[in-house]
């Protein structure tokens, strides 16, 4: 899979490869409980400060389908979401005294179709 | 009279087993005993006392738009699976998911569309109003009447957009009597323009009530979720993030929360600061259509196990549903307007992970809490005054469990 992510960000690159596979929240959550809270870390301090120019850069391209380098932009900025969570509340990968490693459905046996 | 929304919790109830005033003794001292968070006893007595007779949530009548769409909920504290189908002629019924032939589940779960139920054993087919459609081979079956094997229905009831059931087959009371005086703050809570929800769910190893006891108070807040949303509730003029007013109407209750309005994401904190904002904006897009006012309880708690809350996007709902006396699972449903951009996408999914993992603190607290309880150390525990929601629902469970046993005796 291309890592390539909009020319203004090829600077990431380098972090793509941790989360463009990875489509749902249930993923990005298990991804996070395994990767290393310095890796996450590194991640979150070389990405947060551009989700703002990361986002505008997004929303030019209106609601439907993004094209494939900005798909996989917003998939680093989800990885960021997940990321944020261990680095601005918790100070580590996994929450602290949480089962390793666990899920939370999204959907589940509360699913609904859309 | 029942079911009055008053601000004290004396008020009486009748949940099919007679008139009754919530446990005096437990409203009075918060004590409670510690085997109703893990007898099998209680938990039978809970099935059949509560569970097999109050109005239940299952969904939203606008989760299912069009006719044929159908959610299956399963009620496992009473081994049953409910299908819940909008007919061709528009109208919700719920059914028992069970094959009039041998038994069969014949929706697959938890969601679809569907044109009609064909059962996965042998095909017979049920139209959406139950009624039996096809036998295959129906010759082998000569004395059979189609026309009585259609699906069980089960009672069902909308009110303001929720939709109930009740799996008494004659239900004592209707949905209307049954929420009293809590309906006007379930009316209040409009999730129509919420187009856009997250739902997460999450099994749990502890009692239900356990689960719930945390959505029903703050006490917890300023300790449990000490690295989340601590600094969202507790301030210094309310350091226990106590409820500023409490209602109670029957079993139904509602606590208001006195907020920390003067909360802004810490700097630092970019993405939640992002995310916050952009939500912000949202609101503002839609021009606050829907949203919870400063008049919205925090906590609206419809027995048994039903809440509705403000959230980040709008509302939020969840439920706590009993599997075994020591576990349940954990639904829930986050209403957002629908996104336009790619920045209000991320917001909720900010929004939605947030809450995930700040419910994640709640669950690893209750699993503890139920080890400690289930450990026969101790013969009760309290709620304080500051948890008279819990103290309340502990106070009407009780009177209706030993209500439900005098009936029982008067009977035999
Ligand atoms: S059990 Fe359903 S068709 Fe036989
Ligand atoms: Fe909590």
């Amino acid at each position: 899979m291309s890592a390539n992510l909009p020319a203004a960000f090829a600077d990431l690159e380098q972090f793509a490869h941790l989360w463009i596979g990875l489509e749902t929240m249930e993923s990005r959550y298990r991804a996070r409980q395994d990767m290393p809270f310095d890796a996450l870390k590194q991640f979150y301090d070389a990405t947060a400060p551009r989700l703002a120019d990361m986002m505008a850069h997004l929303d030019a391209f209106g609601s439907d389908t993004l094209p494939s380098a900005e798909a996989r932009l917003y998939r680093v900025a989800l990885g960021l979401v997940e990321a944020a969570q261990a680095v601005e509340f918790f100070a580590a990968a996994r929450l602290p005294g949480a089962p390793y490693p666990h899920d939370v459905a999204v959907g589940g046996q509360a699913a609904l179709s859309d | 009279m029942t079911n009055i929304l008053s601000a004290t919790p004396e008020g009486g109830f009748d949940l099919g087993h007679g008139m009754m005033m919530p446990d005096a003794a437990i409203l009075r001292d918060g004590r409670v005993a510690a085997d109703s968070f893990w007898s099998v006893a209680q938990h039978a007595a809970e099935r059949d006392a509560i569970y097999r007779r109050c109005w239940l949530y299952m969904v939203r009548a606008e989760d299912l738009p069009k006719p044929g769409d159908y959610v299956v909920r399963d009620v496992e504290i009473c081994g049953v699976s409910v299908l819940i189908v909008r007919g061709k002629d528009d109208v919700l019924r719920a059914f028992h998911n069970v094959c009039r032939h041998r038994g069969m589940p014949v929706a697959d779960g938890p969601c679809g569309k569907a044109e009609a139920f064909r059962c996965p054993y042998h095909s017979w087919t049920f139209r959406l109003d139950g009624s039996l459609k096809a036998i295959p081979n129906q010759r082998c079956f000569p004395s059979l009447d189609a026309d009585d094997l259609g699906l069980v229905p089960i009672e069902i009831d909308v009110f303001a957009g929720f939709v109930f059931i009740n799996l008494d087959p004659q239900p004592a009371f209707s949905l209307r009597a049954f929420l009293g005086g809590i309906a006007p703050l379930l009316e209040t809570t409009t999730l129509v323009p919420f187009t856009h929800r997250d739902s997460l769910s999450y099994e749990v190893s502890a009692n239900w009530k356990a689960g719930l006891d945390p959505q029903y108070e703050g006490y917890h807040v300023g300790t449990v979720h000490a690295l989340t949303i601590r600094e969202i509730s507790v301030t210094p003029a309310n350091p226990f993030s106590e409820f500023r007013k409490m209602a109670f109407a029957g079993p139904h209750a509602a606590g208001w929360s006195q907020g920390n309005p003067g909360w802004r994401p810490r700097a630092e904190r970019l993405v939640q600061s992002f995310a916050v904002q952009t939500m912000g904006a949202l609101a503002g897009r839609v021009a606050g259509e829907g949203y919870p006012s400063a008049e919205t309880p925090a906590s609206l708690a419809i027995f048994p196990n039903f809440m509705i809350h403000p959230g980040a996007g709008g509302w939020f709902t969840q439920q706590h549903w009993p599997l075994t006396a020591q576990s349940h699972r954990w639904t829930a449903h986050y209403y957002y307007h629908a996104p336009v951009t790619a920045s209000e996408r991320l917001a909720i999914a900010q929004a939605t992970t947030f809450a995930r993992d700040s419910g994640m603190e709640d669950f690893m607290v209750m699993a503890r809490q139920q080890k400690g309880l289930a450990s026969g150390a101790t013969e009760s525990f309290y709620y304080g005054e500051a948890e008279m929601l819990p103290r309340h629902r502990a106070a009407v469970i009780r009177s209706v469990l030993n209500g439900a046993q005098a009936n029982m005796r008067s009977a035999a």
